[in-house]
């Protein structure tokens, strides 16, 4: 019961599916998350998502730090990400268009009244367009840290890039960010 | 601390990473003194509030990748360990576990009725983990709420320093005038006494 992702990849890796079924299923949220994201649309994020857990399978014997599975995982999906990206280029990084919006995003609070639910949607729209607006690799760092609250040194490492480059990606993606909300609001 | 070294500590503060007390005490000093940083700092916290706003539904991950890369990941997808072993070995598995549940659903409802020594709901392990998991999540929200008000608290003190230096400004103009009004009035007295 509640096994560790150590104990769960030396099982898979011993030849037991269903632990990887269950590491699937413990990070499959999270991966996701970072995926729609990342492409703005659900069915593409779960054909991602999707895409990601496959690739991790069939590379698992390649995972040489099982600590490390997690931030394997989203260098997987990254890849997947960036490769998707590469395929259609002539497709937005963050999609707009209000069917997927609607369907990737809502707001959770009941308790507000539709004007407040309206200038919320408002306000989630324009930060969206202008996190779309962010060069790729700032917007990356600002998607590990801010959602899926990896440690600096774990983005550094599944980005491959140094600790103070990730560090200044993420106070320059804030700065612009702000600044681009200061316009659009 | 100057303000290269604050700017490098920032978005560590800003999102909780391990650091000293005493790092972070030194930091909101040197906030507390320089308004520039200052002025970053809470411009980083507000882009952090706004960032809150985008929300996505994580339950949408399950319907397509939960039906195919999780529940067929022994037999179909996941091939590698050959799907005649697991083709055998998955049923039974399946009437293990689901007798196995049943087992554990009928002895926690006699538990819960008070049949049985102890109730034992969630295990200590867990307990101690959910434990761990809220205060971190606390801590995390606890020093944002520091920044913030370490910030307002700035803004309050800076505008105090000026309502006092405004204060501070109108004493010496009146002691000044009162300084003109004797100066002249001796003046006066002077001329009458020399006059006499």
């Amino acid at each position: 019961m509640n096994q560790s992702d150590e104990q769960l990849l030396a099982l898979a890796l011993g030849g037991d599916g269903a632990c990887f079924g269950e590491l699937t299923q413990r990070w499959q949220r999270k991966i996701f998350t970072f995926v729609c994201r990342y492409v703005g649309n659900v069915e593409e994020a779960r054909d991602l998502t999707q895409d990601t857990f496959t690739k991790a399978y069939q590379n698992l014997d390649r995972l040489t730090d099982p600590s490390r599975f997690s931030s394997w995982l989203y260098k997987i999906a990254l890849n997947e990400c960036r490769m998707r990206f590469r395929r259609h280029r002539h497709i937005n990084h963050v999609a707009l268009d209000d069917t997927n919006e609607s369907e990737a995003i809502e707001i959770v609070d009941d308790s507000t009244t539709p004007e407040q639910n309206l200038a919320e949607k408002e306000r989630a729209s324009a930060l969206r367009a202008a996190f779309g607006a962010l060069p790729e690799e700032q917007r990356v760092v600002i998607l590990m840290k801010e959602y899926q609250d990896l440690k600096f040194h774990e983005i550094s490492e599944i980005m491959n890039i140094p600790l103070s480059t990730v560090k200044s990606r993420m106070y320059l993606g804030l700065k612009t960010l702000k600044r681009l909300m200061e316009k659009r609001i | 601390m100057n303000c290269d070294e604050s700017r490098e500590l920032m978005l560590d503060i800003l999102y909780g990473e391990e650091l000293s007390s005493r790092t972070c005490f030194q930091f909101f000093q040197h906030l507390d003194a320089c308004s520039d940083c200052s002025g970053d700092y809470g411009e980083l916290l507000q882009t952090r509030e706004l960032l809150q706003s985008w929300y996505v539904d994580d339950s949408k991950a399950d319907s397509k990748a939960d039906s195919k890369a999780v529940s067929e990941p022994s037999a179909h997808r996941f091939s590698r360990f050959g799907w005649i072993r697991h083709a055998q070995v998955w049923p039974a598995l399946t009437k293990v576990a689901a007798g196995f549940l049943i087992l554990v659903g009928l002895v926690s409802i006699f538990q819960t009725l008070g049949y049985g020594d102890r109730k034992v709901l969630v295990s200590e392990r867990q307990l101690a983990e959910m434990i761990q998991d809220m205060i971190l999540v606390n801590q995390a929200e606890d020093r944002r709420m520091i920044g913030l008000a370490l910030v307002h608290l700035k803004e309050d003190v800076d505008l105090q320093r000026r309502e006092d230096m405004r204060e501070v400004y109108n004493y010496l103009v009146s002691l000044e005038e009162k300084y003109t009004d004797n100066l002249e009035e001796n003046n006066q007295y002077l001329k009458t006494l020399l006059t006499k």
